[in-house]
């Protein structure tokens, strides 16, 4: 069993196996929150190195006042916003002009009946929503994350992380329905 | 099926997919790339600091030779202090490359690195 408090007394004590333990913990989910900012495959994986060499940097100034997942994710999303500004990736919110006319045009009816095809439509309608929106329903729904949480990882009120999540499930729900209708007809 | 019972059903599929999120790849090696990394600039540090106390104690060095000389033979000292002097740049040159030299090794080191 993962032992957090053990973990990095040894992270501490300049044990970076212990390290790398830590590292496959919380891989998964720092690479979650990057790839959801994150466009490019190669950026996801720098971005994510820098995201552990921080927390590695900074693992003494945690207090135990939140989850370590917290504290990790929310670097993990200032790192990945960081990157965004410094590259000038940022979207903006006029990408959700794009996503109200979002089509997958060269996909025929006959591909889109399994669930697999309907996850993929999903994910892929997320990808190119405005970032906030991204980072809001990555962290509830996949990393199961609490509004407060939510609100200690991107320093967003509680207000607008429900407002982001309502719209953003809404959005997807009217795609979802127009394309599993077009998938019967 | 009821126009509710459809919403409801369309409302689940749509969570379980949010919920199963999309399919992430995460390189085998990553942890160890991480950790790799993280010493790699631990010991540039740690070499920088090793090259910045050599410089100081060369430094010191040459002082206290000076010092010791100047108390014994004061011309002595004055020609030492004169040659130390003439050739100040190639005092500042030599420290200068060796600090680039150390750079350009820790660029080369991060580049093979970020190929494998």
């Amino acid at each position: 069993m993962f032992d957090e408090k053990e973990i990095i007394f040894r992270i501490l004590k300049e044990d970076l196996r212990a390290f790398e333990l830590l590292v496959k913990q919380y891989e998964k989910l720092v690479f979650h929150v990057v790839g959801r900012m994150v466009r490019e495959e190669q950026d996801k994986e720098d971005v994510s190195q820098e995201v552990f060499i921080k927390i590695h940097k900074n693992l003494r100034t945690f207090q135990f006042k939140s989850k370590l997942s917290t504290w990790i994710a929310r670097i993990a999303y200032l790192t990945a916003i960081n990157y965004l500004k410094k590259y000038k990736k940022m979207s903006g919110t006029e990408l959700l002009d794009d996503l109200e006319n979002y089509h997958f045009t060269r996909e025929s009816p006959d591909t889109v009946t399994e669930k697999k095809e309907i996850s993929n439509y999903v994910n892929r309608l997320i990808e190119i929503m405005p970032e906030q929106y991204r980072i809001v329903i990555t962290l509830y729904h996949l990393n199961e994350f609490s509004y407060q949480e939510i609100e200690d990882i991107t320093g967003m009120p509680e207000g607008t992380i429900k407002s982001y999540l309502f719209r953003g499930r809404k959005l997807l729900k009217e795609k979802l329905e127009v394309y599993l209708k077009k998938e019967v007809s | 099926m009821s126009e509710r019972n459809k919403d409801q059903e369309l409302e689940q599929l749509l969570f379980d997919i949010l919920d199963e999120g999309p399919s992430v790849y995460v390189p085998y090696t990553f942890s160890s790339k991480v950790t790799r990394e993280i010493t790699r600039r631990r010991n540039r540090v740690n070499d920088f600091r090793f090259y910045l106390l050599i410089s100081v104690i060369g430094i010191f060095g040459l002082a206290i030779a000076w010092l010791a000389l100047s108390m014994i033979d004061k011309n002595s000292a004055a020609v030492l202090l004169n040659v130390i002097v003439s050739y100040k740049w190639v005092w500042l040159i030599a420290l200068s490359s060796v600090f680039a030299v150390h750079y350009i090794d820790q660029r080369a080191i991060t580049g093979l690195n970020q190929k494998h």
